[in-house]
């Protein structure tokens, strides 16, 4: 918990930061492509 | 003349009433931790979806790339989805295995092979979706990493006796599994909750055995006859009670939980002791070997 915070405070991204961009980067591409079959 | 308010759970109790210790309200979610396989993983679920719609928009080809790419992105989520389960129950143990099968690797994987089918009846080139697909595939390693791929603090164990554990485990698992079953159907929210404390007290001995499988010998009879007894008792008393609301049976049946876990956590208690014996002998034969050999200081 301490970790986190002071890597946040610092302004740099933390693990479960990236991970939550990966996983919302990953609906956004999945929904790209079932709306628009990648074209 | 103003008459001091006192009863049987007042601090000073009149005399030669008995005084009743109030016990602290366990928090229902102690030990308890969130489920990894939530609505992140069942989100993935849903997304595929519109593809349903566009598939059949298309011509033959197209309705069967895009069909089986959707059949692999529900694939990919159902196997993320049982690969999260198995990773939360690896991080709960102090001695796991890994999983058999690393779920969630193949899941990234199936979800690469599903972007880019769906992909391919809308692009002429290959390029676009086989870059679609590494990037779906990139995206979900990194949003829910990879399988624990080795084993945890199994040195030292023998796996025969560790298997016997896990198995007796397991059927003490399902055994509570049964009476929390039963006891939904006293229909009583109170009894819920003491069944559900029992079952932390149980789980703890299991946590125990599973550690040092060594202690299977001696907690043996409480993983099968003791937790078999209170599923049976459990069992009949809820049918019992459904129907009557006995505040008789009811109090026996409570105070044979106080008993059971009592017992338990006594016997888990025992367990650890001997743990530390064992500890002490090694720790003692060191040391005279040191002093023996004149390395210990005195």
């Amino acid at each position: 918990m301490q970790a986190r915070e002071s890597a946040g405070k610092r302004g740099r991204m933390t693990a479960g930061g990236m991970r939550n961009l990966a996983y919302g980067l990953l609906v956004a591409v999945i929904l790209y492509v079932a709306f628009t079959g990648g074209a | 003349m103003a008459e001091r308010f006192g009863g049987r759970f007042s601090p000073d109790p009149p005399e030669g009433e008995p005084r009743i210790e109030a016990t602290a309200p366990v928090n229902p979610f102690e030990g308890k931790v969130p489920a990894r396989a939530g609505f992140r993983v069942n989100l993935l679920f849903l997304t595929p979806f519109p593809l349903l719609i566009r598939a059949f928009t298309m011509g033959a080809t197209g309705l069967v790339q895009t069909l089986a790419g959707f059949g692999l992105l529900l694939l990919s989520a159902w196997l993320t989805r049982d690969g999260e389960i198995a990773h939360q129950a690896w991080d709960a143990r102090k001695v796991a295995r890994r999983p058999a099968i690393p779920r969630k690797i193949f899941g990234s994987v199936t979800m690469a092979a599903g972007i880019f089918l769906a992909c391919l009846p809308d692009t002429g080139s290959l390029v676009g979706p086989v870059l679609l697909g590494l990037l779906a595939g990139a995206l979900h390693l990194a949003a829910f990493g990879p399988d624990p791929l080795t084993d945890k603090g199994m040195e030292g164990i023998d796996g025969y006796q560790q298997d016997r554990a896990a198995r007796a485990v397991d059927q003490a698992e399902a055994r509570l599994a049964e009476m929390k079953d039963a006891i939904l159907r006293a229909n009583d929210r109170r009894l819920e909750a003491r069944v559900e404390k029992f079952q932390t007290t149980a789980r703890t001995m299991f946590r125990t055995v599973e550690e040092d499988p060594r202690d299977l010998v001696a907690a043996k009879k409480y993983l099968t006859v003791y937790l078999t007894g209170a599923r049976d008792a459990t069992v009949k008393f809820a049918d019992l009670y459904a129907r009557g609301r006995d505040a008789k049976a009811r109090a026996d049946y409570e105070a044979l939980l106080d008993d059971l876990e009592k017992g338990f956590s006594q016997q888990t208690q025992s367990l650890l002791t001997d743990n530390r014996d064992d500890l002490d002998v090694e720790i003692s034969v060191l040391r005279e070997r040191l002093e023996r050999e004149g390395i210990r200081a005195e």
